[in-house]
């Protein structure tokens, strides 16, 4: 618990990753069970956005990890 | 530092466990006292805003309270939560008594008010207990505790909507000329006037160390400014707001903007509201995640399941919280056998584990129900879902408040109830909207051919089927019949031909049909006795067909609700299983034998 703020910042960053991926693909799920609709488009398009952001700030925490 | 006498614990545990059963009951009492609320105060298009006052209040102040409560003693937060509680219930029940307010306004928006100020009371009820527990008891027997708050908290949540039922009811007999539904306001007073006096004369002022210092006020401001439009762009009515609309987005963009430079400040300040650097703590962030898909399926197995009792099982709408007994005593039980085991073997994992594989198997169970299921199976699954979901919730905070520093027992034991608590408005804004949309396309799927247009019960909204009932879905059939019958009455008594062909047409009755009723009208005319006859066969005939319609729009309801609510099970199935999986990176740390660590400067005599 005591790790450096850096540290703490890029295991931040691994977290929201997995929380955005998580949320996306429970998203999905709900479009992908749920009836034709113009909420199931909805549903798809935030999948789609949280999954992109997962991958980004995944990318942000690799990258990161390198330079450090 | 003093010792705490065995009896002192047990007031002490006494008075935070009533406090928390309040705040909790008050998360689901109002439901079933809503409808009269609004008869007496009006102000229906505000309503869903009595919920969501408390809601918000309850939630967003969550973490404040624990840092709160690393900072102050935590007597003395405790005490200002319970009465802030209090006053918020007391003038909740007061609300309209006075007529309109000066910046208060009309009953409804008193009602609203008070209600969130009775919230930012709850908000510390429900930490604090957890907080509390863990200065009097050390890890290895905290759990036993734990276990009965979770019990608690499971009970509160289940039984609330049957304690409003029955308060709104029967409360008026209480005392001549108060309405039954203020009672569900008033009930809050004796019991936490109870734990006020438990916790003034026998808790310990529970004192801190080493988080004093001053609170970042720019972290509270972000804070709350990011999960207030984050709260309302979740409990938003999304029939009216769907998740695509601009209000929607706008609230839930700007909470995460906020809330993401709340994490920025408390990156770089030295006394922030959540500790950032808790979440390198393996233990804290897996079970927060845990925390949070857990959370979304306990609120969503406890908001659906009556809709399902009620709409397809058929019990009536006030014994719909009776019904949710097998699922609260699964809670209970789960969550106070586990407390017990984990006292005794030292681990936590293993029965997270084994908690969260049953409430698969009983989500699972529940995602299988048909709309001809008898109440006993569906009794079985809710216990088995209630039996799974009990562990979780006092075990996943024992294993944060094991692993974390004792000076950020706190805000880390907040940080677990707040998760579970977003997860839950998570989970019933996400499963609500495939609800009604599932429920919309059932219906229309479901209704009797023939049928011109379902009835305005079964049309409109999803909300509105979900409060009416199939009972209110026949009553509106008959009520259309008999309005039918009363036209054609009054065309036929008058004598008005042009009347009888128009209603004989607008019913939409085959030619041959409205040509035999036709020819009788013509024979009877002028024959008071033979018209008399016409209309008691018309009678007769009309509620006949009323029968089989409200027979076939009960049933197509019925199985369009088994549809749509099993469907959110099987959503739900996926949340649980992410859970679960989550939990399986939750690491086991063994849990402290002593709490010396924990109440060293804690347990003191006096504020």
């Amino acid at each position: 618990m005591d790790s450096k703020p850096s540290s703490s910042t890029n295991t931040g960053r691994y977290l929201v990753a997995i929380f955005l991926a998580l949320i996306g693909g429970i998203f999905g799920v709900a479009a992908a069970a749920g009836a034709p609709s113009a909420t199931r488009t909805a549903f798809i398009v935030i999948a789609i956005v949280m999954i992109a952001a997962a991958g980004a700030t995944l990318g942000a925490a690799l990258t990161a990890r390198k330079r450090s | 530092m003093v010792p705490l006498s065995d009896r002192d614990r047990a007031f002490t545990l006494t008075g935070i466990l009533l406090a928390m059963f309040l705040a909790a009951l008050d998360q689901t009492i109002v439901a079933t006292a809503l409808p009269k609320i609004v008869a007496d105060l009006g102000g229906l298009e505000r309503y869903a805003w009595v919920f969501t006052a408390y809601l918000v209040g309850s939630t967003v102040l969550v973490p404040i309270y624990g840092k709160l409560a690393d900072m102050f003693s935590r007597r003395a937060i405790e005490l200002w939560a319970i009465s802030v509680f209090l006053a918020g219930s007391f003038l909740s029940g007061l609300s309209g008594e006075f007529g309109e307010l000066p910046l208060l306004g009309d009953a409804m928006n008193q009602l609203i008010v008070f209600r969130a100020l009775q919230g930012l009371g709850a908000a510390g009820l429900l930490g604090l207990a957890f907080i509390i527990i863990a200065d009097l008891f050390p890890p290895s027997e905290r759990g036993k505790y734990q276990g009965l708050t979770g019990g608690v908290f499971g009970i509160a949540s289940v039984i609330g909507p049957l304690i409003g039922g029955l308060l709104t009811d029967h409360g008026g007999a209480i005392i001549p000329g108060i309405a039954g539904w203020r009672w569900v306001f008033y009930v809050n007073l004796p019991f936490g006037i109870l734990a006020l006096i438990f916790v003034i004369t026998r808790m310990p002022a529970l004192l801190p160390h080493g988080e004093k210092g001053r609170l970042d006020a720019l972290s509270v401001v972000l804070l709350v400014g990011g999960l207030v439009p984050l709260v309302l762009g979740l409990q938003l009515d999304k029939t009216a707001h769907p998740w695509g609309a601009p209000l929607t987005i706008a609230l839930l963009a700007g909470g995460v903007v906020l809330t993401a430079l709340f994490v920025l400040r408390s990156l770089r300040v030295p006394n922030p509201v959540l500790d950032m650097r808790l979440f390198s703590n393996r233990v804290f962030s897996t079970s927060n995640l845990a925390g949070f898909f857990v959370g979304a399926a306990f609120l969503s197995i406890v908001a659906f399941l009556p809709l399902f009792m009620v709409n397809v099982v058929g019990v009536s709408a006030t014994s719909a919280g009776l019904s949710l007994v097998p699922l609260s005593l699964g809670v209970v039980f789960g969550s106070i056998v586990s407390g017990q085991i984990v006292s005794r073997v030292g681990h936590y994992r293993a029965l997270l584990l084994i908690g969260g594989f049953i409430l698969l198997v009983g989500v699972f169970l529940l995602s299988r129900m048909d709309f001809d299921i008898p109440f006993w199976q569906v009794a079985v699954y809710m216990a088995v879902a209630g039996l799974g979901l009990g562990p979780s919730l006092p075990l996943l905070t024992l294993a944060v408040q094991n692993a974390v520093d004792v000076r950020k027992v706190g805000q880390a034991t907040s940080a677990v109830q707040f998760f579970r608590q977003i997860g839950g408005l998570f989970g019933t804004a996400l499963l609500g909207t495939v609800l009604t949309t599932s429920l919309l396309a059932n219906i229309a799927l479901n209704m009797p051919a023939g049928l011109g247009s379902p009835p305005a019960a079964v049309g409109g909204s999803a909300a509105g089927v979900s409060s009416a009932g199939t009972a209110a879905v026949a009553a509106q059939v008959d009520e259309a019949f008999a309005a039918r019958y009363r036209s054609l009455s009054a065309a036929i008594d008058g004598g008005d031909d042009a009347a009888l062909a128009a209603q004989l047409t607008a019913m939409g009755l085959p030619e041959q049909a409205r040509a035999g009723i036709t020819a009788a009208y013509e024979r009877a005319k002028g024959d008071a006795q033979a018209t008399a006859a016409l209309l008691t066969n018309l009678k007769s005939e009309l509620d006949a067909q009323a029968q089989t319609v409200i027979g076939e729009v009960t049933l197509g309801v019925r199985k369009a609700f088994a549809s749509a609510v099993t469907r959110v099970y099987f959503i739900a199935i996926f949340i649980v299983l992410v859970g679960w999986l989550v939990t399986w990176f939750i690491p086991e740390v063994p849990l402290r034998k002593t709490n010396a660590q924990a109440t060293e400067g804690v347990l003191t005599g006096g504020d």
